[in-house]
C-alpha cells in the first residue's frame, strides 16, 4: 500500500485540509473517502458529523429545538456551541492524524527509494504502477517511461507468453511467494540485454483495487560464484577418483617395470625382435606412470614446504630448465627483472612448476620471444607481478573463458592439467593468476603473489597449524610431474 | 662396502619384492623381502639391514610402524619409504618418525638404484 500513496496520495490530504478549512461544500465530501485508507474511520465519521450538522443547519433553516423551554437565540447558541466543540475537537483529530499519515507516508517513501532491491508495483491489468530508483537502474528505465507500460516490457520476449498467464494466476490468487522459486528468472533491461533475477512477489489491498508488489534482486554475480563453487566441488570429487584409480595403478605398473627390466638384464640371450618389444612395453608403461603421477598431483591435497624465495631464482631457474630447444628454432628470453624486490613465501618447486608449464605452453604455441618481468604489483605495495609475454599466436576470447578449466586443452597430446594446476598452486600461495591476450599478438599471462610480510599477516591470522619438522631430504623424486 | 651391503625390502606387493630383490641382487647388493610388518620386524632384529626400503601404505598402516622400529634399533640405517599414493601427513609422519627419503610410486629401477646408492654413500 506504502508504495502506491506516493505523491498521489498526499496531495490528496492536502486537499482534505483545505477543505477542511473553509469549504464545506457537500458534493465534494466524496472526496473525503481518500483520506479514510488507513485509520481513517473515525475521521471519516467525524467529518461527516460536522460538514453533516452545518449542511442541516443551513439546510433546514432552523435551529434545533434542544431546551423546548427556551427562547430560539440560546437554542442558536447551544447549537453553535456545539457544534463549535464538535468541529473543534475533530479538527484537531483530523490534524493529529493527517501529520501521523504524513509521517508513515515520508516513511514508506524512504523505505521505497531507499531500498536496494528494484521494487515495482503493477495492477490488476498488468500495468505497472511504480518504479523505485534502484529498480531504474536495474533495468535501465526512467520511472516515467515505465509507468502504464505493461510489465512485460521487463520480462524477455520467450515468456511473455507464460508470464501473462503466471500473472493472471497469481492475481485470482494471491500469496506472497519467490517467483519462479528454484529457477532462474530473466529479467531485461531497456537495452535489451537480460540478468538472472531473484523475484519475490507481494500482494496489497487498497481501494483502487489489488497490486502486486514484486521485489527484484539481480543474482547474476552470485550464480556465477555458486556455479563455480559447484564446479570446483565436481573437480575435487573427480581429482580423488583419479588419485584413487592412479593409486591402485602404481603397484601393477611397478612390478610390470620391474620384471620388464629383469628379462632386459636376463642372461639368456634374447631375440632383436623380443628385445624391441620389450623396449616398447618399458617406454609405454613409463607414459603410464608419468600420467599416473600427474593424476595424483591433482588431488594434492596440501602445498609443500615453503620458503623465504625470491621470485626471480624461480624465473632464472624455469629458463634453465626449460632451456632454449624449440621445435624448428630457438627459443629466446628477453627479461626485465627487479632485483630490489622483497621475497615471497613459496614453495620453490611449485613456483618453478607454474614458470615452467606458462614457459612451455608459450612455446608449443609457437612462440619464438618469451618475455619475462618481476615488479612490484601497481597499486599494492603487499604484492608483486611476475607477467610471461610471448610473441605467438596469441588466445581466442573462447579459450580464454576456459583455459584454467581442468582437462581443456588445445593440444592434441595434452592433458589439460598444467593451467589448471599452475593456477591451483599460485591460489595456494595466496595469489592470482590471469591471462591477457589480442589474437595474433601473443599472450601474457601474470601473476600477482604476496610479499613474505603479506604472506606472514596472512598466517598470522589463521589458527596454528603443526607442521613437522622438515627432515634432510635427497631430492630424488619430483611428485609434481608437469601435467601437461 | 656398498657392493655388499644388505637391503630389506618390505611391501605388501609380493610380485614386487621379489622383482626388486632379483633387480637389486642383480647390482650386487644383499637383499631380503618381507611382506608385512611382523616379518620385517624379525628381519630387522634377526638381519640388521644397512638400508631399509619400505612401503608406506601397508595393510592396517604398519609403514610408518616399521619405520619407527628401524630408528630404534639401527640409528644410523637409511630409510627409503614408498607409497603408491600422496595422503596428506603420511610422507610427513614417515619422515618424522626417521626416513631419509620418500619417493612416490612407481619409482623407476634407475631412479631406485641412484636412490640407495646416495643413501648408502652418505
Amino acid at each position: 500500500m506504502t508504495c502506491y500513496l506516493g505523491a498521489r496520495g498526499k496531495a490528496t490530504v492536502n486537499s482534505l485540509m483545505a477543505r477542511n478549512d473553509g469549504s464545506n461544500n457537500p458534493a465534494e465530501s466524496g472526496a473525503l473517502n481518500h483520506l479514510s485508507i488507513d485509520r481513517g474511520r473515525p475521521i471519516r465519521i467525524a467529518l461527516y458529523y460536522a460538514v453533516g450538522a452545518l449542511i442541516w443547519i443551513a439546510i433546514s433553516g432552523r435551529v434545533l429545538s434542544l431546551m423546548p423551554a427556551h427562547s430560539y437565540a440560546l437554542n442558536l447558541s447551544v447549537n453553535t456551541l456545539l457544534l463549535y466543540l464538535v468541529v473543534s475537537y475533530y479538527t484537531k483529530t483530523i490534524r493529529i492524524s493527517v501529520a501521523a499519515q504524513e509521517d508513515a507516508l515520508l516513511r514508506a517513501r524512504g523505505y521505497f527509494e531507499s531500498a536496494v532491491e528494484g521494487i515495482v508495483s503493477v495492477d490488476s491489468a498488468g500495468m505497472i504502477c511504480q518504479l523505485n530508483p534502484h529498480g531504474q537502474e536495474l533495468f535501465g528505465y526512467d520511472e516515467e517511461e515505465l509507468v502504464g507500460q505493461p510489465i512485460e516490457v521487463l520480462v524477455p520476449q520467450r515468456f511473455h507468453y507464460r508470464h501473462g498467464a503466471h500473472r493472471d494466476g497469481f492475481f485470482k490468487a494471491p500469496k506472497s511467494r519467490m517467483m519462479g522459486r528454484g529457477m532462474e528468472v530473466a529479467a531485461r533491461r531497456k537495452d535489451g540485454s537480460e540478468f538472472s533475477a531473484e523475484i519475490s512477489l507481494n500482494v496489497v489491498h487498497t481501494r483502487s483495487g489489488k497490486l502486486i508488489i514484486a521485489f527484484v534482486a539481480d543474482i547474476s554475480e552470485r550464480l556465477v560464484m555458486e556455479r563455480e563453487a559447484r564446479r570446483n566441488e565436481t573437480v575435487d570429487a573427480l581429482a580423488a577418483v583419479a588419485a584413487g584409480v592412479a593409486h591402485e595403478l602404481n603397484n601393477p605398473l611397478a612390478v610390470m617395470a620391474a620384471r620388464i627390466e629383469l628379462m632386459l638384464l636376463s642372461d639368456q640371450d634374447l631375440s632383436a625382435q623380443m628385445r624391441d618389444d620389450l623396449l616398447v612395453l618399458q617406454k609405454n608403461i613409463e607414459r603410464a606412470s608419468r600420467i599416473s603421477h600427474s593424476m595424483l598431483s591433482i588431488a594434492r591435497q596440501r602445498p609443500g614446504v615453503r620458503y623465504a624465495m625470491d621470485m626471480n631464482v624461480a624465473v632464472e631457474e624455469a629458463m634453465l630448465i626449460v632451456g632454449p630447444e624449440a621445435r624448428g628454432g630457438m627459443l629466446r628470453y628477453e627479461t626485465n627483472l627487479d632485483r630490489s624486490l622483497p621475497e615471497v613465501m613459496a614453495e620453490p618447486t611449485g613456483l618453478e612448476q607454474v614458470l615452467i608449464n606458462l614457459i612451455l605452453n608459450a612455446r608449443d604455441a609457437g612462440a619464438r620471444l618469451i618475455r619475462i618481468e618481476t615488479a612490484r604489483a601497481p597499486g599494492s605495495a603487499a604484492h608483486l607481478q611476475l607477467s610471461i609475454s610471448d610473441d605467438g599466436p596469441g588466445i581466442k576470447s573462447d579459450v580464454i573463458a576456459k583455459l584454467f578449466r581442468p582437462f581443456f586443452t588445445t593440444k592434441p597430446k595434452g592433458t589439460g592439467l598444467g593451467l589448471w594446476l599452475s593456477q591451483r598452486i599460485v591460489q595456494d600461495h595466496g595469489g592470482s593468476i590471469k591471462v591477457e591476450s589480442v589474437a595474433g599478438k601473443g599472450a601474457t599471462f601474470t601473476i600477482t603473489l604476496p610479499t613474505i610480510d603479506e604472506s606472514a599477516a596472512a598466517r598470522a591470522a589463521l589458527p596454528a597449524r603443526d607442521e613437522p619438522p622438515a627432515p634432510p631430504q635427497i631430492p630424488a623424486a619430483r611428485s609434481n610431474q608437469s601435467g601437461r | 662396502m656398498a657392493a655388499q651391503a644388505k637391503i630389506l625390502i618390505v611391501d605388501d606387493e609380493r610380485d614386487l619384492v621379489d622383482a626388486y630383490v632379483r633387480l637389486l641382487e642383480r647390482s650386487g647388493y644383499r637383499c631380503v623381502g618381507a611382506f608385512d610388518a611382523n616379518q620385517a620386524i624379525q628381519m630387522i632384529d634377526a638381519e640388521s639391514p644397512d638400508l631399509v626400503i619400505t612401503d608406506l601404505s601397508l595393510p592396517d598402516n604398519s609403514g610408518v610402524e616399521i619405520v619407527r622400529r628401524v630408528r630404534a634399533k639401527l640409528p644410523v640405517t637409511p630409510i627409503i619409504v614408498m607409497s603408491g599414493h600422496n595422503t596428506p601427513g603420511l610422507h610427513e609422519a614417515a619422515q618424522a618418525a626417521g626416513a631419509h627419503i620418500s619417493l612416490l610410486k612407481p619409482v623407476s629401477i634407475a631412479e631406485l638404484r641412484r636412490v640407495i646408492g646416495e643413501a648408502l654413500a652418505r
